[in-house]
């Protein structure tokens, strides 16, 4: 009996690593001849793989996979290296392969194809995965992770929270997880929780400027007005061409009553990305703050050549359009802005349009 | 160096010399005889004027015309010729001050002319602390009015217990003012100008609940009997002059002229919402009496004297119409009040065609001290008024309070500065959105005289909207936007519906002069009994927020017309035009029944439907040849025999009920046409921009109509 032992080492962009085909493989007798030849060849593959050769690893696993066609490792490994280099269709039929050879075992395979199905946005076919990634590992955290991310983005934060939960249960140094659960708590409000997250998820990992930006964002909320600016300000000198951190920082002085500091910082994520519609509408509304009518009127007139669907573009104009007397104009703002939604545009034609 | 010490002692001398009151002595000014002489002369001109020229006044307070010394205006020219002669004068000093303060305009100058007159001699007059204390107060220097107030009540202690009161209550008013100005009303106050306001004085404006017409006081040279007053006579009696709203700008004002205006004084005081009567105030010799005229056609009738609930012996001075016309607030300075003048409240009498006994409007409202310029507004239950006595800023304020469910007014509630000022500010009437109101008041960029101003109410400050993105999962490169949740604004407007419009004969589009009927559908009773005018055929009707109104319009040889307005108790200010073409009794005429209704998704007729079957009923009645066809029609939602159905079975439950009250059943037919006679159609319907648009639409289509057949 010839026992080989290997590992497959795939890093994976998009997180900290794949899940590994590092099982034995055994090989035994005279109907193993081709098993024994398919093992050498996904040995081999697994070496090019190592040294980085991802073409030719690919070609040992394919004839491995010739010679034993029930090779579920070799299987597995394929659509690895076809998931990292985003063939996801591909990879989805090697996945399909290992869970029908082996459908109770494979947890990785579940959740790598629910990977590659949420790549493709094929939502429930993904959610089905990682699912099923759960119940055969319940200790996985990156199918919790994941499968937090879409009961997320389907407005499910409670549900999103519990599989967060999860996954630092079992990876408690899991930064990305910390984070996304405190923009879940966030957008239910929970602003102390959102921040008491951001902050774990800080001391995990420091360097990451989002997660700065985003703590910045529940301090705001928590009207914490100089903590929030001084986790932007971090946000910042981690990333110098962070306009979003700008403009976050730029609300927070405005909410704070610095109109002439927000607009600086508004301006400064102008200069960063001069097709930025939002801190144009938000550095108009600081405009009108320090009493800037005009200059108020001109910002909102270039967020909507950017954006003619900005709604809160024409609900400010309409506010300053309404101190310069211009009574008309400002009433057309209003309905424009009711129009795309914004229910106190509807409001303000009622009360000022009579 | 004793150069120097020579110097300072000079200067010091100087300076004590300039610290010093000094007299008109002759013997001080002998090196300027002429000079002196003249400046003494303005001196004695300036003192007669100021001690004996009297002023017939009316006196808000008693309702009584009275003398005063007029020294403020005319003393005040010579008082300063000679203060230019002699500035350091304490005596004069205190005398400009005070004319200053009297002044119609520059009262800011009071100010240094009273703090001199304290410098150079702190016993210049007992009540220079309190004539200071205004000065301040005028010129909103709070603190330091609150500072002379108080010193001057230590000199008035235990002597004088009336002036301690008025001593406190402008402490009080201060004390208020300084928080009024900290938090001030978003407003736009803005002079009406040309051709609304002249160089005389205008005020007193009142304006038609839909704000197209405006009628105001004024003392011009246009004034009824103004040709026969002595020549080079200014003080012209008060008349009314009208001005209408056409395309947005208002007409040049016209004398409203005989049988409105006399060559006494002839003032506003209310206007009915829709603009078909009014109150005038006339001061029958000093009494002051309200009076009442119709406008009949395009003529206004003789005024006529309201009945003895309202005028009495005393003086009565202002009024204002409820939205129904069946309530009128009034202010009178009758025994038995709180106070001076009290605001008061009758209601109309169906049985004796007249006004009913006057009720005191109560302690809540009514104070100790005056209240005037009483106005309800056309919702029904807020009530403006102006008050020395509730907290104000000083003199008249405008207050409102509300009309709660349980039937009691609330605090009344002081509508803040710059609306109010420290100045006497009446004659306050607000449109029906509650959006603009009007108010007369002296400014510098006036046009000489009291003028009339517009008030824009621009109410809360409107938040803004702002956007932000975060990098909310960490696994997502795209920022996600921040759900925006839109920051909660106050309903500023007021929650009522204007309702306005012609009533006209359909074939000829002629106006009709007909009888307008508002009933609650809900709980069956009317509401108000109108007419539409009988030259324009206008009307218009006011509609508070909360109720389900029908509207019924009659008039002789004519189908009646029903018309339906539910207007829930959240619908925000509208004004709504609707114009009434009344059609004939003849064969083919046919009208929507808008008061009908039937429960959901049934044929059942409910409750509230049975008063238009009535009013049918009645027709037939009073045409007992006509037959008609009575058919229904459904909206374009559900499948098509579905609504065919439904359709035959509702017109048959109506047809049953007019069969039921005796009207025999080979004059009427049912017919359900479901959906095959839609009035909006549904590619129009898909056009509308609102989801409420397309429910009024559809419900437009669901309709209960009758059509003669024979006659």
């Amino acid at each position: 009996m010839k026992k080989i032992q290997s590992v497959l080492l795939i890093s994976c962009v998009c997180l900290s690593g794949l899940s590994f085909a590092q099982d034995e493989v055994n090989v035994g007798d005279s109907t193993a001849l081709d098993g024994a030849k398919a093992q050498m060849l996904y040995n081999t593959g697994i070496e090019k793989f190592n040294s980085k050769d991802l073409a030719g690893a690919m070609n040992y696993f394919d004839s491995a996979i010739a010679l034993l066609p029930s090779f579920d490792k070799a299987y597995f490994n394929r659509g690895s290296i076809n998931y990292q280099q985003k063939k996801f269709n591909e990879a989805i039929i090697d996945f399909d392969k290992v869970i029908e050879i082996n459908p109770d075992s494979n947890s990785s395979a579940y959740f790598l194809r629910g990977r590659s199905f949420q790549e493709l946005n094929k939502t429930d076919e993904a959610l089905k995965d990682f699912d099923n990634a759960i119940k055969t590992d319940n200790t996985n955290s990156k199918a919790y992770y994941y499968r937090g991310g879409i009961y997320f983005l389907q407005d499910k934060y409670k549900e999103a929270i519990e599989d967060y939960t999860n996954a630092v249960k079992n990876k408690s140094d899991y930064a990305y997880a910390y984070n996304d659960r405190g923009s879940a708590k966030r957008l239910l409000e929970d602003y102390p929780g959102a921040i008491k997250d951001y902050q774990k998820a800080i001391l995990v990992d420091k360097k990451l400027p989002f997660i700065h930006n985003n703590l910045g964002s529940a301090l705001r909320n928590n009207k914490e007005y100089d903590k929030a600016i001084a986790s932007y300000t971090a946000a910042i000198d981690l990333k110098g061409d962070y306009y979003l951190a700008y403009n976050n920082r730029g609300l927070a002085k405005y909410e704070k009553g610095d109109f002439d500091g927000a607009i600086k910082d508004f301006s400064d994520a102008i200069r960063l990305k001069t097709s930025y519609a939002y801190s144009f509408s938000n550095r108009a509304a600081a405009k009108y703050k320090i009493k800037d009518y005009k200059g108020c009127i001109e910002d909102c007139n270039k967020a909507l050549v950017l954006d003619e669907t900005n709604a809160a573009a024409y609900l400010n104009r309409g506010i300053a359009r309404e101190m310069l007397r211009e009574e008309e104009k400002a009433c057309d703002d209003w309905s424009k802005a009711a129009e795309l939604g914004l229910k106190n545009g509807k409001l303000f034609v009622q009360q000022s349009c009579n | 160096m004793k150069k120097y010490i020579y110097l300072f002692s000079i200067l010091f001398c100087a300076a004590i010399v300039n610290a010093q009151d000094v007299p008109f002595d002759k013997k001080i000014f002998k090196e300027q005889k002429d000079a002196y002489k003249a400046a003494k002369e303005q001196l004695d001109i300036g003192y007669d004027l100021y001690d004996v020229i009297p002023e017939t006044y009316f006196d808000i307070n008693t309702g009584e015309y009275k003398t005063r010394q007029v020294y403020y205006r005319e003393a005040l020219t010579p008082l300063f010729n000679a203060n230019k002669f002699n500035p350091n004068n304490a005596q004069l000093n205190y005398r400009i001050g005070r004319c200053y303060i009297m002044n119609a305009v520059y009262k800011e100058e009071a100010v240094p002319h009273l703090e001199k007159a304290l410098k150079l001699n702190p016993n210049v007059s007992p009540d220079i602390q309190y004539h200071l204390g205004i000065a301040y107060h005028i010129t909103m220097k709070f603190d330091k009015a609150i500072a002379a107030f108080e010193k001057y009540k230590a000199v008035l202690v235990s002597k004088n217990p009336e002036e301690l009161v008025d001593v406190n209550k402008r402490i009080e008013e201060c004390k208020f003012a300084k928080v009024l100005i900290t938090k001030p009303e978003r407003v736009f106050i803005d002079n009406f100008n040309k051709p609304v306001n002249s160089k005389y004085p205008e005020y007193g404006a009142i304006i038609s609940a839909d704000e197209s017409i405006m009628m105001f006081t004024s003392r011009r040279n246009t004034s009824t009997g103004a040709d026969k007053m002595p020549e080079g006579s200014t003080d012209y009696t008060e008349d009314i002059y009208i001005t209408k709203k056409v395309d947005g700008k208002w007409t040049t004002p016209e004398n409203m002229g005989d049988p409105i205006n006399t060559e006494g004084h002839d003032a506003t005081t209310a206007i009915a919402p829709d603009a078909q009567s009014m109150i005038i105030y006339i001061d029958d010799k000093g009494d002051g009496n309200l009076y009442e005229c119709k406008l009949v056609g395009s003529t206004w009738s003789k005024p006529k004297k309201m009945n003895k609930n309202i005028n009495t012996k005393a003086h009565e001075s202002s009024a204002s119409y409820s939205n129904d016309g069946k309530t009128l607030y009034f202010v009178s300075n009758k025994d038995g009040g709180f106070g001076h003048h009290d605001m008061y409240v009758t209601n109309w009498d169906a049985t004796l065609m007249d006004w009913g006994p006057a009720t005191n409007l109560g302690p809540t409202l009514n104070t100790k001290y005056n209240e005037e310029a009483v106005l309800i507004h056309p919702d029904g239950k807020t009530l403006y008024f102006s008050s020395q006595g509730h907290k104000t800023m000083g003199g008249y304020d405008i207050f409102k309070s509300t009309l709660g469910d349980d039937g009691k007014w609330s605090e009344p509630e002081n509508i803040g500065y710059p609306i109010n000022s420290i100045d006497d500010d009446v004659f306050f009437v607000i449109n029906a959105s509650g959006r603009r109101g009007y108010y007369s008041s002296f400014k510098a960029d006036g046009n000489g005289e009291k003028d009339i101003y517009k008030i824009t109410f621009l109410g809360p400050e409107k938040p803004l909207q702002l956007k932000s993105e975060d990098n909310l999962l960490a696994s997502i490169a795209k920022p996600v936007s921040e759900k925006v949740i839109e920051k909660q604004v106050d309903a500023m407007s007021k929650r009522i519906t204007i309702l306005k419009g012609v009533v006209r004969d359909a074939e000829t589009l002629k106006p009709v002069g007909a009888e307008l009927e508002l009933i609650d559908i809900e709980e069956n009773v009317t509401l108000a009994v109108f007419e539409s005018n009988k030259s324009t055929g206008k009307y218009l009707v006011s509609l508070p927020s909360g109720k389900n109104y029908g509207l019924i319009v009659r008039e002789e040889g004519y189908l009646f017309h029903s018309e339906n307005f539910n207007i829930p108790g959240t619908a925000a200010y509208q004004e709504v035009e609707k114009n009434i073409d009344l059609k004939k009794i003849k064969v083919g005429s046919a009208i929507v029944l808008k008061n009908i209704f039937y429960d959901y998704n049934k044929a059942t007729l409910r409750d509230a439907s049975k008063n238009e079957l009535e009013r049918l009923i009645k027709l037939l009645t009073e045409n007992p040849t006509i037959k008609i066809e009575l058919s229904a029609h459904t909206d374009s939602r559900g499948g098509d025999k579905y609504n065919e159905q439904l359709s035959q079975k509702r017109a048959q439950s109506c047809v049953d009920f007019l069969i039921s009250k005796g009207i025999s059943k080979d004059r009427l037919i049912a017919k359900g046409y479901g959906e095959t006679l839609l009035i909006k159609t549904d590619a129009e319907i898909a056009k509308l921009k609102f989801e409420d648009e397309k429910e009024s639409a559809h419900q437009e289509n669901r309709r209960t109509e009758f059509k003669i057949l024979e006659k």
